[in-house]
């Protein structure tokens, strides 16, 4: 079953690299709105690419294993990007201090 | 197997370097949503983490407690947003 696995562990070092990248950003940018996106890297590019990685090593291993992975994969897309969008929203509106080369915010603009 | 069974300790430990770096925002973080997304990062991590061991133990409610890991991790993000809407932190 190589050519099942083969892929998975592609998918899987795709999913390493990616969580590092992602990583690496979150504790080099400046600030609360832009690490949003490090940390949407490590979501999306290293869970969910690994998670599907795993659905691929885990068709052999038959019974319950890939699909219960496949459905954590589902829970992750659909959860994540909806926490970082209510974090970052709660974060806009308590006035969270932005990065000083910041010079467009049309959300507080359109508040006024 | 014998791939994935070659490769756990790297697979585990390149992981967990991952997690290691995104703890230093969550120790560090300047305000509280740094330290949200850091600790949401850290959950997904964790996910990845718990279904590469069930797969090299063979155990299947390790997959149980990552399902309720991501559903905990999201109410618990959600909840905390909820909380910080109505205060003023920056500025």
């Amino acid at each position: 079953m190589i050519w099942l696995e083969l892929p998975g562990l592609i998918l899987l070092l795709i999913g390493i690299f990616c969580a590092n990248v992602g990583a690496i950003g979150l504790i080099r940018f400046p600030d609360v709105f832009i690490r949003s996106h490090a940390a949407t890297v490590s979501v999306m590019g290293g869970s969910v690419v690994s998670l599907f990685g795993l659905v691929l090593i885990g068709c052999q291993l038959g019974g319950a294993f890939p699909v219960k992975v496949f459905i954590i994969a589902l829970i992750v897309i659909f959860a994540s990007p909806t926490g970082t969008h209510a974090i970052l929203k709660a974060a806009h509106k308590s006035r969270v201090q932005m990065w000083h080369k910041t010079f467009c915010d049309m959300l507080r603009e359109e508040e006024g | 197997m014998g791939i994935l069974e070659a490769l756990f300790p790297f697979l585990v430990f390149s992981f967990f370097i991952s997690l290691c770096i995104a703890s230093y925002r969550l120790v560090r973080g300047p305000t509280a949503p740094d330290r949200v997304i850091a600790g949401d990062v850290m959950v997904n991590v964790t996910i990845v983490l718990l279904v590469l061991l069930s797969f090299h133990h063979h155990e299947a409610m390790l997959l149980d407690i990552a399902i309720l890991i991501a559903l905990l991790g999201f109410i618990g993000t959600l909840a905390i947003s909820k909380f910080l809407e109505g205060r003023d932190i920056g500025d």
